[in-house]
């Protein structure tokens, strides 16, 4: 099954945002480049795929909307069309007010699969999965599903990937630009060996601050894993989570030519002194950085609770104050840990816009509070890219 | 933001001047606004440019497209002059020049058209018409 070229992702991610509304005559038009249409044909006759997308006023209302683009594989004469029997799916993100909502209310849910996930993103993917069923339960033989979106649409991708593979026995390509993280790591370890690492493309640009959201512990599939990295920019732009920055950045002629990266790994031993928190940035680095710092303080202090997180047993909205209350109980720990704890907390407080403070004792309140604004900081940074709607 | 540049063409079927015929145009960013407007009696047309005060495309950060038709019903057939998108809030220069040009011939096949901006290639747009630029 051979992957679509990096330019054709771009495009086919950019063509799911037109196909939101039909004209006064019932029309989606669509007009796609010739390299497009030499590979796929797009029947909108009976429109896109409609899902609805938001909270619960958006679904009381039940205001549809286009979101899945879909294109089968064209069986040109006297030619050959390596994806003459493959399906794709492109799914845009957010574009609308009742599609905000959706963004960054990280509450769980379950997949049916038993998984957890963010809930926003799942529950616009079940408004899809009648009208996806019967394409992908017609996929010809030897055709690959090809699922592809920008943002919010990358991340519904994402669940419409590990769905097709697991429910249909579909062969899968998952492309996205700029998506968030979808579930905990329960989903992203299950659906990185459904759909296999080599057949996910994750694209991020560096300054692009929405695939850091939601916070650890919900995590990217791959696990562990590396990502697309399509430029080299290491300060935060929020702009640069655009789909025209993602079509710029990805001209190349196949994946070969894009640098790839592990940027976060759940297994990287990262411990932080106070001194280090003078070279602290507002970049995706240093996000990964005081995550996997984290994550090695909670390993070595007290990896029953790291577990017990990780698998999502403990989650919930006051997860951070959970977190502080066993770091400032020595009792709970295995091993001193004030250092690196106290050097972590002066890396975030730096991050967060708080460099002048100094942390005196390691209380909850104090690390609560630092969690706090950790937290604070980079949804806001996050909600610059992605609340289009509040400005 | 801009929404849509000034238009002017004329309408022809076999060569001959379509007189006092609806052409019609939809633009759309969230909802859809229509305007039409009537050939003379040389088949020509125009609309002005418009544009828009929303409040949702002022953040940079929002995913804007543009849908840009023009088109006409004559016995009972559609004929598309134009169907563009426009991503972003600018009006590509290529959209502003074509559009200043929609001259069509009802009997040409609708058929894809590739723009590129001359001065900036990577600013490529494919467009849908019956119209012809030579």
């Amino acid at each position: 099954m051979a992957a679509l070229p990096p330019s054709i992702c771009t495009e086919l991610a950019t063509q799911a945002y037109v196909i939101k509304k039909a004209d006064r005559r019932g029309r989606f038009p669509l007009v796609t480049s010739m390299t497009l249409d030499n590979y796929f044909t797009f029947d909108l006759s009976n429109g896109p795929i409609k899902g609805i997308s938001g909270g619960a006023v958006a679904h009381a209302k039940g205001v549809q909307t286009g979101f899945v683009l879909v294109g089968h594989g064209r069986s040109p004469i006297g030619r050959s069309n390596p994806y003459k029997n493959d399906l794709v799916l492109a799914i845009r993100g957010t574009n609308s007010i009742y599609d905000t909502s959706t963004d960054l209310r990280a509450n769980i849910s379950l997949t049916e699969f038993g998984a957890r996930v963010h809930s926003g993103f799942n529950s616009l993917f079940i408004t899809l999965q009648a009208e996806l069923a019967p394409y992908l339960s017609t996929v010809k033989s030897g055709g690959t599903v090809h699922c592809i979106g920008h943002s919010l649409g990358g991340a519904v991708a994402s669940l419409v990937a590990d769905w097709a593979k697991k429910r249909f026995n579909c062969k899968v390509k998952l492309y996205t630009f700029g998506a968030p993280k979808v579930g905990l790591h329960d989903f992203a370890l299950k659906t990185t060996n459904a759909l296999e690492p080599k057949n996910i493309y994750r694209c991020v640009n560096g300054g692009d601050v929405v695939p850091m959201v939601p916070v650890w512990p919900f995590i990217h599939a791959p696990y562990n894993a590396h990502e697309y990295r399509l430029d080299n920019h290491k300060l935060l732009r929020p702009w640069h989570h655009l789909m025209k920055y993602y079509t710029e950045n990805c001209k190349a002629q196949s994946w070969d030519g894009i640098n790839k990266d592990i940027s976060f790994n759940s297994f990287r031993r990262v411990t932080l002194s106070v001194q280090n928190a003078q070279q602290v940035q507002s970049s995706v680095y240093w996000m990964n950085r005081l995550s996997e710092a984290l994550i090695t303080i909670l390993r070595e202090a007290n990896l029953a609770l790291l577990n017990s997180i990780q698998s999502g047993v403990a989650n919930g909205l006051n997860l951070y104050d959970k977190i502080a209350m066993i770091l400032a109980d020595k009792s709970l720990h295995a091993m001193d840990i004030s250092s690196q704890l106290s050097g972590l907390l002066a890396c975030m407080l730096k991050f967060a816009g708080y460099g002048g403070h100094k942390i005196k004792e390691l209380t909850a309140e104090v690390i609560r509070w630092v969690f706090e604004r950790t937290l604070n900081m980079i949804n806001r940074l996050a909600r610059e890219a992605l609340n289009t709607t509040e400005h | 933001m801009h929404l849509c540049p000034e238009v002017k063409g004329r309408v022809t079927l076999e060569g001959k001047p379509l007189v006092n015929q609806k052409i019609e145009r939809s633009l759309t960013l969230e909802d859809e606004e229509l305007d039409h407007v009537y050939t003379d009696a040389d088949g020509h047309f125009s609309f002005v440019a418009k544009s828009l005060k929303s409040k949702l495309p002022g953040n940079i950060f929002y995913q804007t497209v543009v849908r840009i038709i023009v088109d006409m019903e004559f016995e009972g057939e559609i004929y598309n002059l134009w169907i563009g998108f426009q991503h972003g809030l600018k009006t590509p220069s290529e959209f502003k020049k074509h559009l200043l040009k929609l001259n069509a011939e009802l009997s040409a096949e609708e058929c894809k058209h590739h723009l590129v901006n001359p001065k900036k290639t990577s600013e490529e747009h494919y467009v849908s018409s019956i119209c012809r630029w030579n």
